[in-house]
């Protein structure tokens, strides 16, 4: 952050953005209040203690021409008219639509009143970052007296009314970047389905170049409040959901973490069944502690929120995944306390070390467990990890492929491996001497658990 | 101009779809292949602008497919780029006497694969490679028409 003419700073565990801003009001400063939290970034400009604008560096504003030209408020030459005028700019096109008439000053001063809220209500919620005041009066003055000063007091009850509204449970996990597109197998007809104005208005934005934060400056409705109509057009299987910048991020992320896998798993070891079970045990075993620690960034319920604290993420994490751990434990009851789970972290370092505490028919039985506690694990994790990151999506889709791709190679090395030990309990049975059945089908009831890997999806 | 082709030989399918994927992302067409043999049929079929190439294969290792591209005078300049877990000087040495361009690491960066398979695909000779290869499609479709 910038460092000159700063009159006070701190961090947003200290000193919440709504304590610090109310401060500010008080006291009556002009100057930029700049606020920093993992990668979002807000700059807040006051004048005699009230909010006259804001913006967020590195989000661009909404582009307004387009989507009024989609939703039929100005016809396509003029829109034309205003790109080639504005270059492409979004603030200036915004100042020739007011120009020419077709966005009227007071309509100006409710869009920079509603995107302040929606920016401040996102804002609030930051617990870990810094801020920053500092007098930077050329950038006050530059937009003095273009708009109505706000009242800080205002926008923070907005904010938060704005910002509980996020956190009820009725946005299907979608964020301010999410990008919404028509489904092109829709046959129905769309008059048919009593669709309200915003609804309609949602619909036609939702081209798949719009994320949902302009879909509501364009609207004028409450982000929350698109992602609940969102929600209701994909439920009609009007749309369907992309995030693209995240989907990116998500995909390269999970690609570099499949490539590690793979070529973990090409390493040589050494020539014995056991050998290869902990090559396997390893490569399944960070395949599993790699998606995790994906699933600790990317998961719906973290995203958007800035920098969330690590021990939060491992108590998400060990809520999401401890059940399906326990369950294994019910089918592998020998992997419970060999393998052990917490802080999100899937630890199996004693089966490293197993081979100087068992060995022979009973060490091959445990590495044998392991392989399918793991194999089993990575299963049902990428089924939760998919369904909740991307869903039904075509970045899922994508994935599908990949995931298929790998669980293939593994399920081959685990076969043979599985027709290697088979070989080798024959020839054990039949140099040893007639036994009881009991003993010798307790031993092969390991072989027989069901397969639950089936996808729910 | 069409979009690149890029043609992947490895015996993984894990890999192949991995490239497949991150590749098509930057608008580069994929062709695969998981054998030696099938991915000289498909040098020959395809006419790819880059290969990447594993060096471990079924039927017939990387350096002999590097070998017998380069011997055709059609695939003499197309670049190949070698895709191997093995990262011996002695491996490298052998891929770039086999004629290979470049040599890439397993496991790769995503980020890592883009770049080099871009810059190489900048090159004069596979942009001229992409034209050509245009207006012999516009000839066979006006030869239609």
């Amino acid at each position: 952050m910038e460092q000159q003419g700063r009159i006070l700073d701190g961090d947003l565990e200290t000193l919440g953005l709504s304590a610090a801003l109310k401060m500010l009001a008080l006291s009556g400063k002009t100057g930029v209040l700049n606020v920093v939290s993992g990668q979002e970034r807000l700059a807040i400009l006051l004048e005699n203690g009230h909010i006259i604008d804001l913006d967020e560096p590195g989000a661009a504003l909404p582009d307004l021409v387009d989507m009024f030209r989609l939703l039929g408020t100005i016809p396509r030459d003029r829109a034309y008219e205003i790109r080639k005028l504005s270059g492409n700019n979004p603030a200036t096109a915004m100042t020739i639509m007011a120009q020419w008439g077709l966005i009227s000053p007071a309509e100006m001063q409710q869009r920079t009143e509603f995107r302040v809220i929606q920016a401040i209500s996102r804002a609030i919620n930051w617990t870990r970052g810094r801020f920053e005041f500092h007098r930077d009066i050329s950038s006050i003055q530059a937009r003095s007296g273009t708009l109505k000063p706000l009242s800080v007091d205002h926008i923070l009850l907005e904010a938060l009314r704005m910002a509980d509204e996020w956190g009820r449970d009725s946005s299907g996990g979608y964020t301010r970047n999410t990008v919404a597109r028509w489904m092109p197998q829709f046959n129905g007809d769309v008059r048919q389905l009593g669709l309200g104005r915003e609804e309609i208005g949602v619909l036609c934005l939702s081209n798949g170049q719009f994320p949902l934060q302009a879909i509501s400056y364009a609207l004028l409705v409450p982000e929350p409040q698109v992602a609940v109509i969102m929600q209701r057009l994909v439920e009609l299987g009007l749309v369907e959901v992309i995030d693209a910048r995240m989907e990116d991020e998500l995909e390269r992320n999970l690609v570099n973490l499949f490539t590690q896998c793979q070529h973990q798993l090409t390493q040589e070891s050494g020539p014995s069944p056991e050998q290869r079970m902990l090559t396997l045990i390893r490569t399944m075993g960070n395949c599993v502690n790699g998606m995790m620690a994906h699933h600790g960034i990317y998961a719906r319920s973290l995203r958007g929120r800035g920098e969330v604290p690590r021990r939060e993420v491992a108590r998400y994490l060990d809520a999401t995944f401890g059940p399906i751990i326990a369950q294994l434990y019910r089918m592998f009851p020998r992997m419970d306390g060999i393998i052990r789970f917490g802080n999100g972290v899937v630890d199996f370092q004693d089966l490293e070390t197993l081979d100087k505490v068992v060995r022979g028919q009973e060490l091959g039985d445990c590495y044998w467990d392991a392989v399918q506690f793991f194999s089993h694990l990575m299963h049902m994790d990428f089924d939760c990890i998919l369904n909740d990151e991307v869903g039904k999506s075509r970045a899922g889709r994508r994935f599908e492929g990949l995931w298929s791709a790998f669980q293939r190679e593994l399920d081959e090395d685990i076969a043979r491996l599985a027709q290697r030990r088979a070989m080798t309990r024959a020839q054990a049975d039949r140099s040893l001497p007639p036994m009881g059945g009991a003993s010798r089908s307790a031993a092969f009831a390991y072989d027989a658990v069901p397969d639950v890997r089936r996808r729910s999806r | 101009m069409d979009d690149p082709v890029v043609l992947v030989v490895d015996d993984s399918p894990t890999v192949r779809k991995i490239v497949q994927l991150t590749l098509q992302r930057e608008r580069i067409q994929v062709v695969t292949a998981g054998d030696g043999l099938s991915a000289l049929a498909a040098v020959a079929d395809e006419q790819p602008d880059l290969i990447l190439l594993d060096i471990m294969l079924p039927r017939m290792d990387g350096y002999n497919i590097c070998q017998v591209v380069r011997r055709n005078m059609a695939f003499r300049d197309m670049p190949i780029i070698m895709l191997s877990g093995k990262d011996g000087l002695f491996d490298k040495m052998r891929g770039k006497l086999a004629g290979s361009t470049e040599y890439i690491t397993k496991p790769f960066d995503s980020a890592e694969l883009v770049q080099t398979v871009k810059r190489h695909l900048d090159s004069a000779v596979v942009r001229e490679r992409a034209t050509q290869r245009a207006m012999q499609r516009q000839q066979r479709m006006r030869r239609r028409v």
